[in-house]
């Protein structure tokens, strides 16, 4: 009796695909953050919560909120750009929004931006979990 | 009982039993803002974030809370603001299991980053800080 048997070799399609799947990940998980973090924020302007950016190899959204209001407020220097497609970051760039975050002598702190890392960190980890569906 | 009630009744009670702390934070301990007229500097704590770890069944094992735990003060008292930033550190920056008076426990709780945050303008001409850190705990609750 013959007796017959295929073999499936798809790693060389996974190996394809599992970088661009991780950059997807990794450009999620900082979009996420980002809306988070500035869905969050305290609005008084907006100056501060439409500031709130993030930064890909894919590029950054570094000064597409609005323009300071007053005089006494500014955005911060960008930080670095990522060439690395594994690798993001979402930032504050409002000049005062650490103060809101962490609160000072006469203001309680207004976490906005640590409760979205911390959702952005859930969700990458779902979005890990749930990668080898994409692959 | 909240997670994050029993988080700041032990993060209280355990710097307030720590008698150079205390020598130093001659303000006392306060949850968030301190009152107007507390002589600073003081010691200070609030939550900033906060995630529950759940069992693939969305049970809840424990809480992960990030939480702030600093010096306030005028920068004159600098040297002060350093020895109860120091204290906080060495109380929290590397906790084991530890059981709570009304059940459950702290799991485990260590820094996460450091805090050193200028107020934006002075109080009564005097220019304010804080020293700290974010110290997650993770506490199981009863």
């Amino acid at each position: 009796m013959a007796m017959t048997g295929v073999v499936y070799n798809r790693f060389p399609e996974i190996a394809a695909k599992f970088p661009v799947q991780l950059h997807k990940v990794v450009v999620q998980t900082v979009e996420i953050t980002n809306e988070l973090a500035s869905a969050n924020a305290p609005k008084r302007t907006t100056f501060m919560a439409s500031n709130i950016y993030h930064v890909t190899s894919d590029g950054s959204t570094y000064g597409q909120g609005i323009p300071p209001p007053t005089d006494d407020v500014y955005l911060l220097p960008e930080g670095p750009s990522v060439s690395d497609p594994y690798t993001g970051y979402a930032a504050c760039a409002a000049n005062y929004s650490e103060l809101v975050e962490g609160g000072t002598r006469f203001m309680s702190a207004q976490p906005f931006f640590y409760p979205a890392v911390e959702e952005g960190r859930s969700r990458f980890e779902a979005a890990l979990a749930a990668m080898w569906s994409f692959l | 009982m909240s997670e994050v009630a029993q988080a700041y009744a032990w993060i209280s009670s355990t710097m307030r039993a720590d008698s150079a702390l205390m020598a130093a934070a001659v303000g006392g301990v306060w949850q968030g803002l301190a009152d107007i007229g507390v002589i600073a500097p003081y010691a200070s704590y609030a939550q900033q974030a906060n995630s529950d770890v759940l069992t693939m069944n969305k049970v809840r094992l424990w809480a992960s809370m990030l939480l702030q735990i600093k010096a306030v003060g005028s920068v004159k008292n600098y040297d002060a603001l350093v020895i109860i930033a120091d204290r906080i550190d060495a109380l929290f920056k590397s906790v084991r299991p530890t059981a709570l008076p009304g059940g459950g426990g702290v799991l485990e709780c260590y820094r996460d980053g450091s805090i050193a945050l200028d107020d934006p303008r002075p109080v009564n001409g005097v220019q304010w800080t804080s020293l700290g850190g974010l110290y997650r705990i993770d506490l199981q609750g009863t």
